[in-house]
């Protein structure tokens, strides 16, 4: 719901305080995501 | 002008001494600044003081006039004795005098009513400014000469046009009875052709080129991403304007209300996951959560425009 409230205003063209802030987050949670999934995959190969 | 002697006096003198007095009018309202007129004046029965003048010269006209024309030499001896001796000798020289001398001051007169009105009709062949006019107006006050009816009548009928400007660039009016920029420009074609440069048709220009420039900034914002704030203030700045502007207008509404409502989603979304913890933004739970609450939102109507 996020990634699309985030396309929401991609589409719009429009910026915002709220809008940034939402992209910040997103990055910062698929950055975790993408962390957390080497992990995973490093303890699966062990 | 009351005359002092106009009813039951001898008809035969009549039309002298009003030529007479006509004259002494003249003399008192147009030239009075220098020698003319100078036994006439100090007081406002100059009409009274014009017949004893004619009275003192036993109602000979010409040297009525003469010493109305120029004092000095009657006053002063030495002129005098030389002025009388000489027309004495031509019987002829007074009266010629006399009428050149009318003839030089009214005509001077006419001539200097002539060259104003000559001047404002020129000026009005591009838009006078208001301070302009007055300064004609008070031309005319001065001479004492009513502007030309027909010039008097362009006036009125450019303040007519101001009257009708001012309706039409007025803010308040309703969007839909607006007039298009097409029309507003075609207006601003017909305030070129006015005599008259009233305020409402500086502004009526003035308008013409914000609307030019606000549709400039309509047409670079879209495809181009904007700050709401921006945003927001180019729809103010477009809805006071008196411009019925369509589609890039409505377009623009759209895009804020849109991107007032994604807002408010967003902040929504934002205070249901503060009260979970930051760290489950985005989880899937979350995620179909903040879908509902969405959704619920979305209903609502919270449009400003």
């Amino acid at each position: 719901m996020n990634a699309a409230l985030q396309s929401e205003g991609e589409a719009l063209k429009v910026s915002f305080k709220d809008l940034e802030e939402l992209r910040e987050k997103i990055a910062r949670v698929n950055s975790w995501k993408t962390q957390a999934n080497a992990f995973l995959d490093h303890q699966t190969i062990r | 002008m009351p005359r002092l002697i106009s009813q039951g006096h001898n008809g035969e003198d009549s039309a002298e001494l009003r030529e007479y007095l006509d004259l002494c009018d003249f003399v008192m309202r147009e030239a009075s600044q220098n020698l003319n007129g100078m036994l006439l004046r100090g007081s406002s029965q100059y009409q009274e003081k014009a017949m004893n003048i004619l009275t003192q010269f036993n109602f000979d006209y010409d040297m009525a006039k003469f010493s109305i024309l120029y004092p000095t030499v009657l006053l002063l001896p030495e002129t005098r004795h030389r002025f009388l001796k000489a027309i004495k000798e031509d019987e002829t020289l007074l009266s010629k005098i006399v009428r050149e001398a009318v003839q030089d001051l009214q005509g001077s007169k006419q001539d200097e009513i002539d060259e104003v009105v000559s001047e404002l009709r020129q000026a009005l062949t591009h838009r006078l400014k208001p301070e302009e006019l007055k300064m004609f107006q008070r031309k005319f006050e001065k001479m004492q000469v009513k502007i030309p009816d027909d010039v008097e009548q362009m006036l009125l009928d450019a303040e007519e046009f101001s009257k009708q400007v001012r309706k039409q660039i007025n803010s308040n009016v309703q969007v839909e009875n607006r007039l298009s920029l097409e029309q507003l420009e075609e207006l601003q074609e017909l305030a070129q052709a006015q005599c008259l440069e009233t305020p409402e048709l500086l502004k009526l220009d003035q308008q013409v080129v914000s609307a030019r420039d606000w549709l400039a900034k309509v047409e670079r914002s879209q495809g181009a991403e904007i700050s709401l704030k921006d945003l927001d203030k180019l729809v103010r700045s477009g809805k006071q304007l008196p411009v019925k502007f369509g589609e890039p207008f409505e377009g623009l509404c759209e895009r804020l209300n849109k991107a007032l409502d994604l807002q408010q989603r967003i902040q929504e979304t934002f205070k249901s996951n503060k009260t979970r913890g930051a760290v489950q933004v985005a989880t899937d739970q979350d995620i179909g959560t903040n879908n509902a609450k969405a959704a619920v939102h979305a209903n609502s109507n919270h449009n400003v425009y």
